[in-house]
């Protein structure tokens, strides 16, 4: 490109360099105002969304755990119960072998079996249930 | 914009933690599982010998000596089944991905936005310092008339020239684009931060969860373990009883002592054999919490009527 004498006669444009700018410049400072309160109003909405999901963590988590905790002693009592039932039965059920007595020998059979047929497992579908039972002071635990 | 990129990676990273925390967890319980099926597995062989050493014998013993045996359907124990929620999130990360790709496009068109208002206004109102509008030029000429204009002129009338101009339009340019961007990004790195923390409160709970078929899958251990006990103690006397009743040709009259007691032993086989892990009075299938047992018939008998 070669400067020619008569390119540089032309319009000076020093107005353009005040007006088109502010212009510009305001719209991008309307942007970033803009940009930016979208951007507290997320933080604080998603402040108050994460204080909500620490607290349904927390509390689902808890309610687990202190269901699985109820289940875990539950078993280890109900069986250890039921163990030492069973000896007890067995050796009852030698001596009557031993002494050949028939009616002791189907009492206690029968016991045996009645106690293996109820499970400890039979009442547990839903733990909400055994929360509530062991806060039931007239429940019945059968074993 | 650094600040809402880290943020989008914690993000991200947080995430994978969580969901690789869950999938070795749930291997855990995977392999408990296994364990009470092979459990559960015994169980059912026993209960299948001990029906055939010691109710069916007694069965054959009864129609050797003409007597009339009925017997009902007998199930064994087969196996257990476990509904786990599946891993949550997979999907989720796909469908992240999307909105993180949205997110970031979203953010670099609103920065292009406002250069691109700024050129075009230039465009629009500018005028070449030779006196033509800058929208009727093209090509080279019109960009350095651009960029003489956003100079405040050509050097020659006094203005910063090209150079300035091509300053001023990256500042005009890129300064609002990359605050708006950024802001745009740190958004939505907000929202994914609290989806990573939805997600792993979803992972705790999972966790527990999990936890909690543990625990019950101990019980079902504990109760095939009581019952193979029971099997084999009661299994264990009835044979004896059945070798005495069978030692010698069976007279009902001198023998009904000894009947009497394999009967009562053979019955306790046949009851305790049958003994249902979870409920007595249950189902084919039966449940407890999220686990399922499996029977299935014991094919083998044959019964006079």
């Amino acid at each position: 490109m070669t400067d020619r004498p008569k390119v540089h006669v032309g319009k000076v444009v020093g107005a353009a360099r005040a007006s088109v700018p502010v212009k510009d410049v305001f719209d991008a400072l309307s942007q970033i105002v803009d940009a930016t309160r979208e951007c507290v109003h997320i933080h604080e909405v998603e402040s108050t969304k994460r204080a909500r999901i620490q607290a349904y963590e927390a509390t689902e988590v808890a309610r687990i755990k202190a269901a699985e905790s109820v289940l875990k002693d539950y078993f280890t009592q109900a069986f250890a119960e039921r163990r030492n039932l069973y000896e007890e039965m067995f050796v009852r059920l030698d001596r009557a072998l031993e002494e050949g007595n028939g009616e002791v020998l189907h009492v206690v059979v029968r016991g045996i079996v009645d106690i293996a047929k109820s499970s400890p497992l039979a009442d547990i579908g839903d733990l909400s249930q055994i929360r509530a039972a062991l806060d039931d002071p007239d429940q019945v635990w059968e074993l | 914009m650094g600040k809402g990129l880290l943020d989008l990676k914690r993000a991200r990273d947080r995430r994978q933690e969580a969901r690789q925390a869950y999938e070795l967890r749930r291997a855990q319980t995977e392999e408990a599982l296994a364990a009470t099926n092979a459990r559960l597995e015994a169980l059912g062989e026993q209960q299948r010998q001990a029906l055939i050493d010691v109710v069916v014998r007694m069965a054959d013993f009864l129609r050797r000596h003409e007597r009339q045996v009925r017997a009902g359907e007998r199930l064994l124990v087969d196996g257990v089944d476990a509904s786990m929620t599946p891993v949550p999130g997979l999907r989720g990360l796909d469908v992240d991905a999307a909105t993180w790709i949205s997110g970031a496009l979203g953010s670099a068109a609103a920065g292009a936005g406002a250069g691109i208002g700024v050129t075009a206004a230039a465009s629009s109102f500018g005028v070449a310092s030779t006196g033509a509008a800058i929208s009727g030029l093209s090509g080279a000429a019109a960009e350095s008339a651009l960029l003489a204009f956003l100079g405040g002129g050509s050097l020659a009338s006094g203005g910063g020239g090209m150079a300035l101009g091509g300053a001023a339009l990256n500042i005009v340019v890129a300064g609002p684009a990359l605050l708006v961007g950024g802001l745009v990004l740190k958004g939505q790195a907000t929202k994914k931060v609290t989806k990573a923390r939805e997600y792993e409160a979803e992972i705790a709970v999972a966790i527990a969860e999990l936890d909690k078929t543990d625990a019950l899958l101990e019980g079902v251990d504990t109760r095939a373990t009581e019952l193979r006990g029971l099997l084999t103690g009661l299994t264990s006397r009835a044979v004896p009883a059945l070798e005495l009743l069978e030692s010698e040709p069976f007279d009902s009259l001198r023998h009904a002592a000894r009947f009497q007691r394999a009967m009562t032993l053979v019955m306790a086989v046949r009851d305790v054999a049958a003994a249902r892990i979870v409920d007595a009075d249950g189902e084919v299938d039966e449940r407890v919490g999220n686990l399922t047992i499996r029977y299935k018939p014991l094919i083998q008998e044959t019964q006079d009527d």
